[in-house]
């Protein structure tokens, strides 16, 4: 193993990544402190991030000569794409962690633990973005998912964390069964598990064989479960519901990112496109999950578990550029996950500086943010907008990444997978409408939740209100970050 | 100093738009008129900038273009956000601003001690912004946005006194009355889209003439559907009767928006795509038809008028109908002119009428004031000059631009046109003599009104509203904020006319065979007509005001009286037309026919809900099952 | 040809398997005596009546030290191969076990240091430290 000046370069937000929770543990074992542990192991993260940032815009500036992509083993390999992935990753973490930590202020017991597992699961979600290998892509994956077990069933005195917790655990080990298998009855028709090497495999041989295309409808199961698509979503309300709302808005956007990517890597360099029957059953998953994922929204009263269907219904979307493919749809892929991510942690954001100071439960239920804007009237126009972004509305973030998937399907003429996208945005518009609607009505006499006063001073707060600026600026001049995505494209070859 | 700086034009209205939103009434009222008025003045200060930039070192064709950003670029489709500065977007910028910063300035005297300061600075600001979004733009687009913008920002300022439900319902029908227009216009911008594949306003007018011959179907639909549009906005026939409800709002923003910059949005919009207009000749006449309906009709309506600002009102819809009326013979630069020194003469009207009424105590019946000159004197002589400007006297900046309206009417052929014109010269000179004469001359009626009235009302307790105490005489403002607008816009209202336009290689001149048509008579002739209308109307109101009185009670001349008062009867006509035949629908379909093959889209989604909510049972053997049910149904989909 | 033969090896396999357990399952149902009885339902123990209920309650700790070992020796597991090419390895390798070594380390001061090598439960721990505190 002799690794060039350059493989090494190129690894290093890997190494730090996984130097962060040997950081935080030794943090832990010098002294137990929340602020110093936490801020600790975040400032590792950031180091990572700015590292990968700089690998991505530098070339882009000149500022660096380009050094991607470097294949790193057959394991791993280092490219633009691994790179904005990695950065999204990291970014997530990131914001998690500044919730996490608003969030665990008023938690009786052990806090700084949290922060080991979520740095342990961004090093997951890292391995995962530049996995080029079937092994790397499982490492990758359970290295995500187990510690978010355990964050899931963080407070473990709650019923419903508990309950989360183990229905993710037990039901993601199924998934993970299922992706094995998969791998193996691909490995044991083409002997081979490196992603590029499948699909030369495959245009030599046809590669259609039986086994091979239950290997592949097994993987695409244990996948469909992580991103939590129809007919593999039943867990996510449940768990979405019990996790601490930092976790949720961790589950429901580093790790999905995550998948996402590595599956698109999958899907393009190990060339399953060219399959049709996964084509059409990708089809019908993405139909079912924006019409179920939809219809299971709009008469939720609970914001966690709406979001979670709306997760569902945001994956259909997603699927649909992934399904049209072209030469759009990578660059539309990035744009949505970004504009989702961005979304969603705000949303989840709100929900958290709603919960941070009461232990019993979060402020989940939609009536807890009647007459919100009365109190808190920065909090509330940080959930409109998001509200807004998630329901697509033009200048915001959700906005941009519609279009993308709507021009994806337009230019590869995918009617009837359009037909969903609409549909599914104007039942949409109901239940993000109603939460809106709900933030501005008159405030009842009873406050149950309420951020604490000084929310905007706390990282916290600011954080939130950025991500809130990030949204509009997202929805009004995009440019920038698309050029940045295209920068981390894929080819196709 | 560069023209790169032109986006702070409008950036400047627009954080202090933001700034003052986001204040939520903690900021005091200096500090938020600071705010509000300096932004205005920043951008004022900055477009007399650009603007001698522009008149000493023209940028190169006429016209600078400040491309901002890209939105996106997918796909071939890459909406750009551009600014656009040439003759004619300089001159709108300039009449938004100036005009704009004295009446702004004007209102921090004028709304000080209302409750809602700072939030009425914010909507001004609001509306200067989109305003100057609208003539900057250089694509339909972003104009269409502006458009709405000023739409959001009237509507918001009408009903700007929101306690009083008179008020919201005055600004929900500008709201809707004006949105019927916008639809039309949507539509016609769908159509150019369509058959021009872009919106950019230079592309669109190169494009039409190669795609379209003259005359053709698609391009007339297409103009007369952007006409609607401008109908709509500017108060013209038959999309009129909102603007006289829109005096519901404080008087600064009658001033602002309902006299001197949004009602004349419609006159830019058609000079901005004359080319479309010129193309269809039919489209053109009725632009022309329209401004002459107009002008006669309000002049009528504004005879009978007995509210202040209703009168001014009329009078901005008739001053309109001549813009249209210009717009309608090609004389697109008369046009513009006009709309600049109508900017100035009305904002001077509109300030000193709400100067009258601050005066007056909230009191806006001109048959309650009377000999006001000497209680007042200032504001009485901007009121005069206003009026002469108005009545296009000469020496006034209104007699140049009246008058070459009316000549370019004449010498361009359009005789129809020009007498219509001349008739309603006659009549505004009738109607704005007839305000002066009363409000400001006769017996000072507000003594014995005030004091009988009074007497009536005394359990009301509300004397804000209610005009003068018993014993109080008017009493003028002695503040520079309120002086120095009027004083500025006194003098701008005289010499405005002497300002040249750079218009000349924006619009074009009208085609004129003979310049020495009809002879000196013709160029005399309208100010003859309207020094008749002030002695009639000296005869009527002040010589002999028992006469009007009689004709008000006459057999005939009372219903022409009522009906002329009425606005030729449109509000009755459209409750008639489309109100009371609606609410019939709306009465026989009780049940609602549509709407029980409508719900049953709900009623679908609840089942369908109520069924995958089922699914959600929490028993995660359950969950597991379904998941291995799931992949061997995707494992069977793959295979087959 | 070779992908249908595949199949066929498959499904001969699947019928196979479930074939197997359905045998020894079906054949001790069919073939073995069935004799009812009171003592019969109790559950025995290498021929020994059980006694108490099953639902003792045993200290956690026993589970986490047996974790613990697990872990650390799973994870030892991996030095003995690099042991058997320390000379192929070389530098690097030698490095990368430090690193790997190191980070073990730390594992264990951490358990260390959050207390999860104590034996005694925390209630008992303050228990005692309140006593001493008192004897003073």
């Amino acid at each position: 193993m002799n690794f060039t000046e350059a493989q090494w370069l190129a690894l290093l937000p890997l190494l730090i990544t996984g130097a962060s929770p040997i950081v935080v543990m030794a943090a832990i074992s010098v002294k137990r402190h929340h602020w110093w542990n936490a801020t600790l192991g975040v400032s590792v993260l950031n180091i990572a991030l700015l590292v990968c940032a700089a690998f991505l815009l530098g070339p882009m500036v000149g500022l660096l000569p380009p050094f991607v992509p470097q294949q790193i083993t057959p394991l791993l390999l280092v490219d633009g794409y691994a790179l904005f992935y990695m950065s999204l990753i990291l970014a997530t973490t990131l914001a998690t962690g500044t919730l996490l930590h608003a969030y665990m202020e008023g938690y009786q017991g052990n806090k700084e633990e949290i922060y080991l597992l979520l740095t342990i699961s961004a090093l997951g979600g890292v391995v995962m973005a530049c996995a080029s290998h079937m092994a790397s892509f499982f490492i990758g994956l359970e290295l995500m998912s187990v510690p978010l077990y355990a964050m899931v069933a963080y407070p473990h005195k709650s019923r419903i964390s508990l309950e989360g917790g183990i229905k993710y655990l037990v039901l993601s080990a199924v998934a993970s069964a299922f992706l094995l298998f998969g791998m193996a009855l691909i490995y044991s028709q083409s002997g081979v598990l490196s992603f590029a090497q499948l699909a030369a495999w495959a245009s030599a041989t046809g590669g259609g064989t039986v086994i091979a295309l239950t290997g592949v409808a097994m993987i695409f199961a244990g996948v469909g479960f992580k991103l939590s698509v129809v007919p593999f979503h039943l867990w996510t309300p449940d768990v979405y519901e019990g996790a601490p709302a930092p976790v949720t808005g961790f589950l429901a956007t580093a790790s999905k990112t995550a998948v996402f990517a590595v599956l698109l890597r999958f899907f393009v360099d190990g060339g399953l496109y060219r399959y049709v029957g996964l084509t059409d059953v990708l089809t019908i998953i993405a139909i079912a999950s924006i019409i179920v994922g939809n219809v299971l929204a709009l008469f939720q009263g609970n914001i966690k578990r709406m979001l979670a269907y709306s997760s569902i219904a945001h994956f259909g979307y997603l699927l649909v550029a992934l399904i049209a493919g072209g030469p759009l749809a990578i660059e539309a892929v990035g744009v949505y996950l970004l504009t989702y991510v961005v979304t969603t942690l705000s949303a989840f954001g709100v929900v958290t500086l709603m919960s941070s100071p009461f232990g019993e439960r979060d402020a989940a239920q939609i009536y807890d943010y009647r007459g919100l804007f009365w109190r808190r009237p920065f909090l509330t126009s940080i959930l409109t907008v998001a509200m807004l972004s998630l329901a697509g509305i033009p200048l915001t973030a959700g906005f941009i990444g519609k279009f993308y998937i709507i021009a994806t399907g337009v230019n590869q003429h995918q009617w009837l997978l359009l037909a969903a996208v609409v549909a599914g945005s104007a039942i949409g518009l109901y239940y993000y409408l109603r939460v809106m609607i709900t933030l501005y009505l008159l405030d009842p006499q009873r406050r149950r939740f309420s951020a604490p006063l000084h929310w905007a001073q706390q990282a916290g707060g600011v954080m939130v209100l950025g991500l809130m600026l990030l949204m509009l600026l997202l929805g009004i001049y995009p440019e920038p970050f698309i050029q940045v995505i295209k920068a981390g494209a894929l080819s196709i070859h | 100093m560069s023209f790169n700086l032109l986006f702070l034009v409008f950036l400047f209205p627009l954080l202090g738009f933001l700034t003052l939103a986001f204040s939520r009434g903690r900021i005091s009222e200096n500090a938020a008129a600071v705010i509000g008025v300096g932004s205005i003045g920043l951008s004022a200060a900055l477009t007399a900038l650009l603007g001698f930039q522009f008149l000493t070192h023209p940028p190169e064709g006429g016209a600078y273009t400040q491309l901002l950003w890209t939105w996106m670029n997918v796909g071939g489709f890459a909406p750009q956000f551009s600014l656009r500065l040439d003759g004619l977007s300089l001159v709108m910028m300039s009449v938004i601003t100036g005009v704009g910063f004295f009446i702004h300035l004007f209102a921090s005297w004028y709304m000080r001690g209302d409750e809602g300061f700072a939030r009425f600075f914010s909507y001004m600001n609001l509306f200067i912004a989109s305003m100057l979004f609208l003539v900057l733009g250089d694509n339909l687009l972003f104009l269409y946005f502006g458009w709405e913008g000023v739409g959001v920002a009237s509507y918001l300022l009408i009903g700007f006194w929101y306690k009083d439900p008179a008020n919201g319902l005055a600004a929900r029908k500008a709201f809707v009355v004006t949105r019927v227009g916008d639809t039309f216009m949507a539509i016609g911008l769908f159509i150019l889209f369509h058959e021009l594949g872009t919106l950019n306003i230079q592309d669109v007018m190169a494009r039409a003439a190669v795609v379209w011959p003259q005359g053709s179907t698609t391009l007339t639909i297409a103009a007369l559907l952007l006409l609607g549009g401008a109908v709509g906005k500017s108060a013209q026939l038959p999309l009129q009767t909102w603007l006289p409800d829109a005096m519901a709002g404080p008087t600064p923003v009658s001033a602002l928006i309902h006299a001197a910059t949004m009602v004349t949005a419609g006159v830019y919009l058609i000079a901005r795509t004359h080319v479309l207009f010129e193309l269809s000749p039919f489209a053109l006449q009725c632009v022309g038809v329209v401004g002459a309906v107009t002008l006669v009709m309000a002049g009528f309506t504004a005879l009978m008028q007995t509210d202040i600002k209703k009168i001014l009102a009329y009078s901005t819809m008739s001053q309109i109908g001549y813009m249209f009326l210009a717009l309608g013979v090609g004389a697109y630069q008369p046009a513009i002119f006009h709309l600049m020194t109508h900017a100035f003469f009305k904002a001077l009207l509109f300030l000193s009428s709400g100067s009258v009424i601050l005066a007056m105590h909230h009191e806006q019946d001109i048959f309650k004031m009377g000999n006001l000159r000497k209680h007042i004197p200032l504001v009485f002589w901007c009121m005069l000059i206003g009026t002469m400007a108005l009545t296009a006297l000469p020496f006034t900046s209104g007699f140049f631009s009246k008058d070459e309206i009316l000549h370019e009417a004449y010498l361009t052929g359009h005789t129809d046109l020009w007498l219509a014109g001349l008739f309603g010269a006659f009549l505004t000179a009738v109607y704005s003599f007839r305000l002066i004469f009363i409000t400001f001359f006769g017996p000072e009626r507000w003594r014995k009104e005030s004091h009988a009235h009074h007497d009536a009302h005394d359990a009301h307790a509300d004397e804000a509203h209610h005009g003068l105490a018993a014993n109080e005489n008017p009493h003028g403002a002695k503040t520079l904020d309120h002086h120095i607008p009027l004083l500025v816009l006194l003098a701008l209202a005289i010499f405005g006319g002497f300002i040249h336009l750079p218009l000349d290689g924006v619009l074009p001149h009208a085609v004129i065979a003979d310049h020495h048509k009809g002879g000196a008579f013709i160029e005399y002739l309208p100010l003859i007509v309207t020094l008749m209308g002030i002695a009639l109307s000296w005869y009527l109101f002040l010589k002999n005001p028992a006469l009007p009185e009689r004709l008000k009670n006459g057999a005939v001349t009372k219903y022409i009286g009522k009906f002329w008062q009425s606005a030729f009867g449109f509000d009755w006509l459209y409750d008639k037309l489309f109100v009371q035949p609606f609410l019939w629908l709306v009465h026989i379909n009780r049940n609602d026919i549509v709407d029980v093959v409508i719900t049953k889209i709900p009623n679908a989604f609840h089942s369908a809900h109520g069924f995958f909510a089922a699914t959600q049972n929490g028993r995660m053997r359950n969950y597991a099952f379904a998941m291995g049910v799931g992949a061997c149904l995707v494992i069977v989909v793959v295979l087959l | 040809m070779g992908d249908t033969l595949n199949l066929f090896s498959l499904a001969f396999y699947v019928i196979c398997v479930f074939g197997i357990c359905g045998l020894m399952i079906g054949m001790s149902w069919l073939l073995g005596g069935r004799a009812r009885g009171r003592a019969k339902e109790e559950p025995f123990e290498s021929g020994v009546v059980g006694v108490g209920s099953a639902r003792m309650r045993m200290s956690a700790k026993f589970y986490l030290v047996a974790m613990f070992f697990v872990i650390f020796d799973a994870e030892a597991l991996f030095l003995y191969a690099w042991a058997v090419s320390v000379k192929e390895a070389g530098w690097a390798g030698f490095a990368e076990a430090v690193i790997f070594i190191t980070i073990l380390l730390a594992g264990l001061v951490y358990l260390w240091r959050i207390g999860a090598l104590e034996w005694a439960p925390d209630s008992r721990k303050r228990l005692k430290q309140q006593q001493q505190s008192e004897t003073k």
